[in-house]
């Protein structure tokens, strides 16, 4: 009696590992980039640098990731079929931890001070505020994701 | 009477030319000793910089001088702010330990900084622990030799170059030995330039990183264990001689990654252990020459959009796969190449086998289709599958062949 007891919670158990797979393999969140690792899928560079990292997250949940906000760009324009409904994230230029902005939903500042890895120069911010002081001390403008 | 005027006249002029050019030296103990040794000095003299430590930095050069370390006095910025700024042409830094940079987001600290100048001569210092080694700006006709520039940045993300040109003409940076910085040496608009004989190791990204640099050559240098190898991007007319690519290995790792570049040589390269040989895209015109890919996971990757590109007299030894490519046209000539796979016979003993040779294996077809299909490599179903494509070829591109494979491996060095 005691081994079938046994062998069922292993069974729910088992299950429950299993439906716990399913949900993250259907994440749709940015996935944390391997830096000094992992290649740009558009320039082929290995992404580095933490300030200027993408990651494009196709409406399947393939995830390509860029070493410079410009990459993603060309890309998404180049391969229009992948970037249909896709989601865009973008490394926030002052984030500590490497937390990722949605693109759509951020400010871009653009200055070559930025000295990003393919000369795209997008810094991304989560709001206005954030951005501020930089916009003021290198006297630029707010952009949005679709006017880049 | 004349004589003796012109004699006086010239010992006149010896004794003011004698002046002009002083010694002064420079002990540790005062605050700015460097400095203030600096603002005091006259164009054309000569800093000696005595054995000890100087907690100096923002250290601002602004006339011809001649800066010499006695036995290596170190100048440590404390992690703060940048060490020596170069903005006057024709100045000699050497025998000097420059370490401990700061480190920030908007600017770029260098140990050594010139900008704007020419003729400068950055000879035998050693670098430590710098953010950027040695940043070369808008700077022309400048000599950056025997420096041994390391750094320990492993995971640090903000990390600089180890030589950095960027907008410069006319470089020659030879001898030198760069390791643990971001990438070893970075060339972005600068042209007319040579890098001869350096070693770059254990960089994080790559040991020479060229964007947008035309009409340079790099010979005699040994690339070993950086993060992904070397890579060429969108330039012409580079020439790439006798250098050595050893063990840059990883998932995104190349001994040399071409992207767009036209025009270019590869010439009696070794490339050993490497995970990828040569990467190619968007590449058109590049003779590759007498090179020698050993051991490597791939010799070469041709991307579709590659054409007129030439492979000539290499060797490909224990790869492997020799070629691989994603197109089945193909635009690229391969000619008298030694493959060690080949196995077909001389009959007429002209030394150059009978029948052409296919580089492109099947299984590399399909792996450069579906990478994952890469765990199955070597099982019997791919020796099974291997097997009838040499009898019925239906995968591997057709016109990527080499027709005249030489029997005997090139006797290249």
């Amino acid at each position: 009696m005691e081994e079938i007891q046994n062998k069922f919670r292993k069974i729910v158990n088992l299950l429950s590992y299993c439906s716990l797979l399913l949900f993250v393999s259907c994440q749709s969140s940015p996935e944390k980039i391997d830096y000094g690792k992992e290649a740009c899928a558009s320039c082929k560079m290995t992404i580095v640098d933490g300030r200027f990292a993408a990651e494009m997250i196709t409406a399947k949940g393939r995830i390509y990731k860029f070493d410079d906000i410009v990459c993603m760009k060309q890309y998404a324009t180049a391969n229009a079929d992948a970037a249909k409904d896709a989601q865009f994230w973008v490394a926030g230029y002052i984030a500590a931890d490497g937390a990722f902005i949605d693109a759509t939903k951020g400010v871009f500042l653009k200055s070559n001070a930025f000295a990003s890895p393919m000369n795209g120069n997008y810094a991304a911010f989560d709001n206005e505020v954030s951005a501020q002081h930089l916009k003021d001390s290198l006297n630029l403008e707010y952009l949005q994701w679709n006017s880049l | 009477m004349i004589r003796v005027a012109v004699l006086i006249l010239t010992m006149c002029l010896l004794a003011s030319v004698h002046t002009t050019a002083h010694v002064t030296r420079i002990y540790p103990g005062q605050a700015k000793a460097i400095q203030g040794a600096i603002n005091h000095a006259r164009a054309g003299d000569t800093l000696v910089i005595e054995k000890g430590i100087y907690n100096e930095t923002d250290i601002l050069v602004n006339k011809k001088l001649v800066i010499i370390g006695n036995n290596y006095p170190i100048i440590d910025g404390g992690g703060k702010k940048q060490l020596i700024v170069v903005v006057h042409d024709s100045v000699y830094i050497s025998g000097l330990q420059l370490q401990n940079t700061g480190r920030s987001s908007m600017t770029d600290m260098a140990a050594v900084r010139l900008q704007n100048v020419s003729g400068a001569v950055v000879h035998n210092n050693r670098l430590l622990n710098n953010t950027y080694g040695i940043y070369l700006q808008n700077s022309h006709y400048c000599n950056i030799s025997h420096n041994r520039i390391s750094a320990s940045a492993k995971d640090e993300l903000n990390s600089g170059n180890g030589i950095h040109a960027w907008k410069s003409t006319h470089l020659m940076i030879h001898n030198n030995n760069v390791s643990g910085h971001r990438d070893g040496i970075y060339f972005e608009f600068v042209t007319e330039s040579r890098i001869i004989k350096n070693v770059s190791t254990k960089n994080i990204r790559y040991g020479l990183h060229f964007m947008f640099s035309h009409r340079d050559v790099y010979a005699n240098n040994l690339f070993v264990d950086n993060g992904s190898g070397v890579a060429v991007m969108y330039s012409k007319f580079v020439e790439m001689y006798n250098n050595t690519f050893r063990h840059n290995w990883g998932d995104a790792a190349y001994a040399i990654l071409l992207k767009e570049i036209t025009d270019s040589k590869i010439k009696q390269n070794l490339f050993v252990k490497n995970t990828v040989g040569i990467y190619m895209e968007g590449s058109s015109r590049i003779e590759v020459m007498q090179n020698e890919f050993k051991e490597n996971g791939w010799g070469i990757r041709v991307q579709a959009s590659c054409d007129n590109n030439v492979f000539e007299h290499n060797n490909f030894l224990s790869n492997s796969f020799d070629v691989a490519t994603n197109g089945t046209m193909m635009l690229n000539t391969f000619n008298e190449n030694y493959w060690d796979k080949y196995d077909g016979y001389d009959l007429d003993k002209n030394k150059i086998g009978d029948v052409p040779y296919y580089p492109v294996s099947m299984y590399a077809v399909v792996t450069e289709r579906i990478p994952n299909a890469m765990i199955l490599y070597r099982s019997f179903l791919t020796d099974i599958m291997t097997q009838v494509e040499k009898l019925m070829p239906s995968v591997i591109p057709d016109n990527l062949r080499d027709d005249r494979p030489v029997m005997k491996s090139w006797k290249l060095r």
